[in-house]
């Protein structure tokens, strides 16, 4: 208790020192989260452009049909289910599709893409198509037209209003054929996707497979990603026993779980050396607050006071601070990352271009998962902690006579 | 001028810890910024090597009305003479003449989008490394209407070694052809999407049905020395001025995107890494300064001016500054290069990563170049923070400084 007391009136008697101190890992904290919510949250916006128009975070589909994707595969709505996907919180939004590999003709081009038929509302709800018409209009419940992405209509040369028309395999191998006018063009982010998918309201769909009120899958949006492996689990359990199989995106799109993967692997790296830096900041605050305090050292020693007493009061004035400065920076720049979140930094310049080229918004949003302020703050308390057991040291060996003369 | 020169000179030698603390931060400053370029770099490497070896070689040659919307019509006029060519040339490792459409692919059960290459197997095999990715069968054995494909689409539909598919595609004609195909090989790549999405058939296989006789869409070419590509790139773009000819850098988007990426990335962690630095030496010389408001005191009382004392830590600063760079030079040589050889394995970072098969070893690349603009960026930002300090130690006032402890 009396280090305690020490320490905190130590503090406190030199305030200019405590300041500077709490400042360098009040820095610290924030450049490491800074970094963080940066990196992931580039990311995070990849996965999330990429999934909500594809499989969805989550995807409930009959067991067995990602192997092979057969619309053979399908499943009839179930009044169960949709409670069960209802009912969970961790669910912001779900729509079902029918979706199948045609061949779009029109004129004298034919091109193989992704045929998906969406119940207009839902879908919106999950990707958001609406928003990527470029020209034309969203599809209603009642229509009979078509929606195609915006390089398979420079391909196809389709503007809205011409008709392109879908061949392919149906139902139990029924032949599927049909024509569509041409209601919008949706131009996507990713440009596999823009040059090969088309989206049919529901009932045409099921209309041009024979598949009857039959779905593939429902696909999930979900409000945290660390609950995605939970909340699969949990499915899985409350939907036993139903032929149904779920999966999450990362076994659906191995390749973009790969991209992520590599990358977080390769920051681990360079988290290491921001941490170098921090660590050589703080190291050196550290350094030269016991240089300017040799004199006192001294005194205190030649008066009687212990050297391990004296050790102890030190450090726990140093984890006092960077417990202080770590809380400090925490709070100070979670609105900042927050505003960051909800207005993505536009980059310009030769950063844009590069991304823009290829049609990812080119910005920077930061992720607001609080995971990551907490793991950094934990990280700079930790390496603070370990630099002030240098004061044990560095005390230790302290000449009184010396010390007194600094 | 030559006095503060002196006493700075002197002060620097007085206070050893205080100088080796600063000139460690500048020399990590550096090296920090250096070993995120090399290591970025490393890993950009990494990503075009394995994608230039399966899928882009160094450069391609197509008709320039192909690659808009791969109509078979579109072939190079007299390949087989540019093939010929390029054979006999010194520089150039391997050459293959490819025919390329997209179609359908179905089995039994299912259907999927494919993109076909018909390939000359011999000459694939030295351009493209899928031939050594083989898993199941083999590259081709020589006999008709053979199909080799990956095993992520093997499964998706439901097929084994030597079962039959069928393709289905546009014909010169531009009536649907269909052609059913022996598997004869199944290969995994690390490229799953890649693994997904194309097929290999033979090159006369796949004429006869696109009615395209000797014509070729695709000349991949491999070069014995990756870094005279652009060189090459060059040369051969004047030698064809009516054909397309590109570079990998020119012909794939995703490599271009996921360089964008890593660029993106690179940007924002060397500026905060440098931001980072700046406030360690802020705090480190804000406390040396404020040490020293004794002594800061005791020159002003005996007559020295303040802009002198702001001119004396500067001047401190720069030498500090100017001894951290060296140190730091030094050390990213000895670390980076000896890393540059050896590779950082990342496989204790991420077990997915090996699950995927994908490499965990990086090569960083140091770039001698970038030696001086980061040495003059960290030399900017020590010397930056010395201002504040310099600036807070002229509002002493030397009465009050003296009688500080």
């Amino acid at each position: 208790m009396m280090y305690l007391k020490l320490a905190w009136r130590n503090m406190w008697r030199s305030r200019r020192r405590t300041l500077i101190t709490v400042s360098s890992i009040f820095f610290a904290v924030i450049f490491a989260i800074l970094m963080r919510v940066a990196v992931i949250g580039i990311f995070e916006k990849l996965i999330a452009d990429t999934v909500s128009l594809s499989s969805g975070y989550i995807q409930v589909h009959h067991s067995g049909y990602w192997e092979n994707r057969s619309v053979d595969s399908t499943f009839e709505e179930s009044p169960k289910l949709t409670a069960i996907l209802n009912h969970q919180q961790e669910i912001t939004s779900w729509t079902p599709r029918l979706e199948s590999f045609a061949l779009a003709s029109s004129g004298d081009r034919t091109k193989g893409i992704l045929v998906s038929g969406i119940d207009p509302q839902k879908e919106n709800s999950v990707s958001h198509l609406s928003n990527k018409i470029i020209s034309g209009r969203y599809l209603s419940n009642g229509d009979k037209g078509i929606i195609i992405a915006e390089g398979l209509a420079a391909y196809l040369k389709l503007k809205v209003n011409d008709t392109v028309v879908l061949i392919g395999q149906g139902y139990e191998g029924n032949m599927a054929s049909g024509k569509y006018p041409v209601i919008g063009i949706a131009k996507l982010g990713i440009p596999e996707m823009n040059k090969g998918m088309a989206w049919l309201p529901m009932a045409s769909a099921q209309e041009l497979l024979s598949t009857g009120a039959r779905y593939t899958s429902l696909s999930l949006l979900i409000n945290d990603q660390n609950k995605l492996d939970d909340l699969k689990q949990s499915l899985i359990k409350q939907t036993k026993g139903a032929g149904y199989e779920i999966m999450t995106w990362k076994e659906m799109i191995p390749e973009l779980d790969q991209l992520f993967q590599a990358k977080m692997a390769q920051n681990v790296i360079m988290s290491g050396v921001l941490y170098l830096v921090i660590a050589f900041g703080i190291f050196g605050t550290i350094l030269m607050m016991l240089n300017e305090r040799l004199h006192e050292f001294g005194i205190l020693i030649a008066i009687g006071m212990k050297k391990g007493l004296l050790a102890g009061v030190v450090v726990i004035e140093m984890v006092l601070m960077s417990v202080v400065g770590v809380i400090l920076g925490m709070v100070c720049i979670y609105p900042v990352v927050l505003y960051y979140h909800e207005h993505p930094i536009k980059l310009t310049g030769d950063m844009g271009k590069s991304t823009e080229l290829y049609n990812i918004e080119p910005v920077i949003q930061m992720s607001n998962n609080l995971s990551n302020f907490i793991i950094q703050g934990y990280v700079v308390l930790m390496i603070a902690t370990v630099l002030s057991l240098y004061a044990i040291f560095k005390i230790h060996k302290i000449k009184v006579i010396d010390a007194i003369n600094s | 001028m030559n006095m503060l020169f002196k006493i700075a000179w002197r002060n620097i030698w007085r206070n050893r810890t205080r100088s080796v603390v600063v000139i460690a931060s500048v020399a990590v400053g550096l090296f920090a910024g250096m070993f995120m370029m090399a290591f970025f770099q490393g890993a950009i490497n990494q990503e075009i090597q394995s994608t230039v070896e399966t899928q882009l070689s160094h450069i391609q040659f197509h008709n320039p009305a192909f690659i808009a919307d791969k109509d078979v019509n579109f072939t190079i006029g007299d390949g087989p003479a540019i093939i010929g060519r390029l054979k006999k040339d010194a520089g150039v490792k391997a050459v293959s003449g490819r025919l390329v459409t997209t179609g359908m692919i179905s089995s039994s059960s299912t259907a999927a989008g494919v993109e076909i290459h018909g390939v000359v197997a011999e000459d694939e095999k030295a351009v493209s490394t899928i031939s050594k990715d083989i898993i199941e069968g083999s590259y081709f054995t020589g006999k008709k209407n053979e199909i080799v494909i990956g095993e992520k689409l093997a499964i998706k539909l439901g097929v084994k070694l030597h079962n039959k598919i069928v393709l289905t595609f546009q014909s010169k004609t531009g009536d649907l052809t269909a052609g059913s195909f022996r598997i004869a090989g199944i290969f995994r790549s690390r490229n799953s999407a890649f693994d997904q999405t194309t097929v290999f058939t033979g090159f006369d296989d796949l004429a006869a049905l696109l009615g395209t006789g000797n014509g070729i869409h695709e000349i991949a070419v491999m070069l014995k020395d990756g870094q005279k590509t652009d060189a090459f790139d060059r040369t051969l773009k004047k030698e064809y001025p009516t054909l397309l000819v590109q570079s990998w850098t020119e012909l794939s988007p995703q490599m271009a995107l996921l360089t964008g990426i890593m660029d993106q990335m690179m940007y924002i962690i060397i500026g905060i890494i440098l931001l980072a630095l700046m406030f360690g030496i802020i705090n480190t010389m804000l406390m040396a300064v404020l040490e020293r408001q004794r002594e800061f005191g005791m020159l002003m009382a005996i007559g020295m001016n303040k802009p002198r004392v702001f001119f004396m830590i500067l001047l401190e600063s720069v030498m500090l500054t100017c001894a951290g760079i060296p140190v730091g030079i030094l050390f990213t040589i000895i670390t980076v290069g000896s890393l540059s050889r050896h590779g950082i394995d990342l496989s204790g970072f991420s077990q997915a990563l090996s699950q995927y098969g994908f490499s965990n070893i990086i090569y960083p690349a140091l770039q001698q170049s970038m030696f001086l603009p980061v040495s003059l960026m960290t030399a900017f930002t020590a010397v930056l923070s010395a201002i504040y300090p310099a600036i807070k130690a002229l509002r002493f006032k030397p009465a009050e400084a003296i009688h500080k402890i």
